[in-house]
């Protein structure tokens, strides 16, 4: 990471409100001032516990929700005041994955067709060339080519968010939003997925704001962490330092809670049949 | 939390056609390899064509499950095998981790147990609660059974709360229809419950309704819903997954802390190797249906034995990341309508041989009283037993 590079991505007091449940009750306010930064070739982590605003941060960066005030800048235009034709050009370049695979895919679009949608969207489908463009990119996320004939249901979890995921490349992404990119999977095709995401990022140099709540996980992926409560950043730095000696109490119960890495402890240490 | 030593002395009830000094020695070759279930009959003679006991030696277990089957049937008729035969032993005050992927028949292991099996299900082999056979018994039997002396923490605890009575008034009910107790006394009761599951002000708190609760509160109610009786066996199926990690340390505390207090044996039914280290006594774990390794939690996490529990450890991200790429296993969990011959792992196994594709493998012991593999070739795992698994990109 090069600190003097401009950020790819730069939120600053960033806040979303929901209007509230009863006709006359206050506005929720969600993200209530919120500021990172985001480098190409980094992952910033964004954790929290549940309702703490980390969602609706990942959506007013990818421009599905407006946000009431603050401003985001990917590599240095405003989005949010953006015009819609703009922001429609720029789109590819800033790409969600999101937290369910099933449901984030149609169930009646081949894998194929899925994968190929946002290349015909954006405008860059070419009959000659597409099809080995849909075949690359599944091949890319680990699928094979026989994988494209088949609808969603007939893949399994890791499979469909690695189809999500191609889908989020399809345009050459340069910024990939990733809600809870795996903690709908099982443990034994988490980890495939996450080596693909950082395999990714390290041959095509891509920048993730990665939406997490595993601590663990994140320490393993993630370069910088910024801990969220309450619609606020607590705190944020080097992930290695954030996890090791938080410095805000709430940080410190967050990584105390985190089940204990069996990790550390996996030497075999016990007197075995020899 | 360690309940008494589990792997103490010699055991007085061991493996079939055994007994104390293999399972010391430990050696090779006196395994028989994929041994067929009843190979030779257990000592007490209790579970029909059993596999070895799995359990700490020594004592009685309050809920012993022998070879437990579970088939559904789908739209067209096919007959789908959830749960192919499966075993464990749950002792009294011991904390018992049931460790599976979604599909490996963990939650409907738990339903089968309390006779909840859907509709249409067919459940075979033997569930015994203090000897009494559940598998079979008449709906009254099990009415009688479930809620006084075993009783569920559902999958969706945060739906299962009526939202139109009160915390308390659902907590009464639990208590008179088990035990037609007064009015007022349950009422007691349901506020001591919600208490001893750390509900601030209970006594006030008792008249809320759920909606007026947080996630983490309701998941406390049910809970004291589940406990209030106090039974002897709580299962807990997947209590944790709705909630964030400090929510979910402290439910798991509080849940093996019962234990603690009341003496009540919990299993713990959850996807995620992880949290079991530190709260269960053993775990158990499950894949496609069948029993792949047992024992008590420190070894099995620490030491496993069968190739896919040291995939699942080696897949846990270290908290201190030394290399982002994690060791990943290949493939994905098959579908119990379309098993593969032999071993359900086989596929996805680096350590699989011409045999793990023909016979599916048996638990054996493995090397130490108390732990269970069922895997052909678990004494050719590596040290450590991680190196098996390259990252898989």
């Amino acid at each position: 990471m090069t600190h003097s590079a401009p950020p790819l991505l730069a939120v600053r007091d960033l806040v979303v409100r929901y209007p509230g449940r009863a006709r006359r009750s206050a506005p929720v306010t969600a993200v209530d001032g919120v500021s990172f930064d985001v480098r190409a070739g980094e992952t910033l982590a964004l954790v929290g516990e549940s309702g703490c605003g980390k969602t609706s941060t990942a959506s007013a960066v990818v421009g599905l929700r407006r946000p009431d005030s603050g401003s985001v800048r990917f590599e240095g235009s405003e989005l949010t005041t953006m015009d819609p034709a703009r922001l429609r050009a720029l789109r590819p370049a800033l790409q969600p994955v999101f937290q369910d695979p099933y449901g984030s895919l149609s169930p009646r679009l081949r894998v194929r067709d899925a994968v190929a949608e946002p290349l015909r969207i954006h405008g860059r489908w070419d009959r000659g060339t597409g099809p080995d463009r849909v075949a690359a990119l599944l091949d890319t996320v680990g699928l094979d080519a026989s994988h494209g004939d088949r609808l969603p249901h007939e893949l399994s979890g890791g499979q469909c968010q690695r189809v999500g995921i191609a889908r989020a490349l399809a345009c050459e992404p340069r910024l990939l939003v990733l809600d809870e990119p795996v903690s709908a999977l099982d443990p034994s095709v988490r980890a495939g997925v996450l080596n693909l995401l950082t395999g990714l990022q390290d041959t095509l140099g891509l920048g993730y704001l990665f939406i997490c709540h595993d601590l663990a996980l994140v320490g393993h992926v993630a370069h910088r962490v910024a801990v969220m409560r309450e619609g606020r950043v607590v705190e944020t730095g080097p992930a290695r330092r954030v996890l090791s000696q938080p410095s805000d109490p709430y940080t410190r119960e967050l990584v105390e809670a985190s089940p204990a890495a069996v990790g550390e402890h996996r030497a075999r240490t016990i007197p075995t049949a020899s | 939390m360690n309940h008494g030593v589990p792997h103490d002395g010699v055991p007085h009830r061991t493996a079939p056609g055994g007994g104390g000094p293999r399972s010391h020695s430990g050696g090779s070759g006196t395994v028989p390899s994929g041994a067929a279930p009843g190979g030779a009959a257990p000592e007490d003679g209790a579970a029909p064509g059993g596999p070895p006991r799995d359990a700490a030696p020594g004592r009685t277990p309050l809920l012993s499950v022998r070879d437990l089957r579970v088939t559904l049937r789908e739209r067209g008729g096919t007959a789908v095998p959830a749960v192919r035969g499966l075993s464990f032993d749950v002792h009294p005050g011991e904390v018992v981790a049931l460790v599976g992927e979604s599909g490996a028949g963990k939650s409907l292991t738990a339903r089968a147990v309390l006779g909840l099996a859907p509709h249409g299900a067919q459940v075979a082999g033997s569930v015994l609660l203090d000897g009494q056979e559940l598998v079979g018994a008449r709906p009254s039997v099990l009415r009688s059974v479930r809620g006084r002396r075993m009783s569920l923490v559902p999958q969706d605890a945060l739906t299962v709360l009526s939202p139109v009575h009160t915390v308390g008034a659902q907590l009464v009910r639990a208590v008179r229809s088990v035990r037609g107790t007064g009015r007022a006394r349950a009422w007691e009761e349901a506020v001591a419950a919600l208490d001893r599951v750390g509900i601030p002000d209970a006594a006030r708190r008792a008249h809320a309704y759920p909606h007026e609760f947080s996630g983490g509160m309701r998941q406390r109610a049910v809970i004291a819903m589940a406990t209030v009786n106090r039974p002897d066996v709580v299962f807990a199926d997947e209590p944790t997954t709705a909630l964030d990690p400090v929510m979910q340390a402290r439910v798991l505390e509080l849940l093996c802390g019962l234990s603690g207090q009341t003496g009540t044996s919990v299993v713990l039914v959850t996807h995620d190797l992880g949290v079991v280290g530190g709260h269960a006594d053993r775990v158990v774990v499950v894949y496609a249906g069948r029993h792949v390794e047992s024992g008590p939690v420190d070894r099995v996490l620490t030491d496993p034995r069968a190739p896919y529990t040291a995939g699942l450890l080696a897949a846990l991200p270290p908290r201190e990341a030394r290399d982002r790429r994690l060791p990943a296993i290949a493939g994905s969990p098959p579908s119990p309508t379309s098993l593969p011959q032999g071993c359900a792992f086989a596929p996805r196994c680096p350590l699989a041989a011409t045999r793990c594709r023909a016979h599916e493998p048996s638990p054996v012991v493995a090397g130490e009283p108390g732990r269970l593999v069922s895997c052909h070739r678990w004494q050719d795992l590596p040290d450590p037993a991680r190196s098996l698994f390259a990252d898989v990109p």
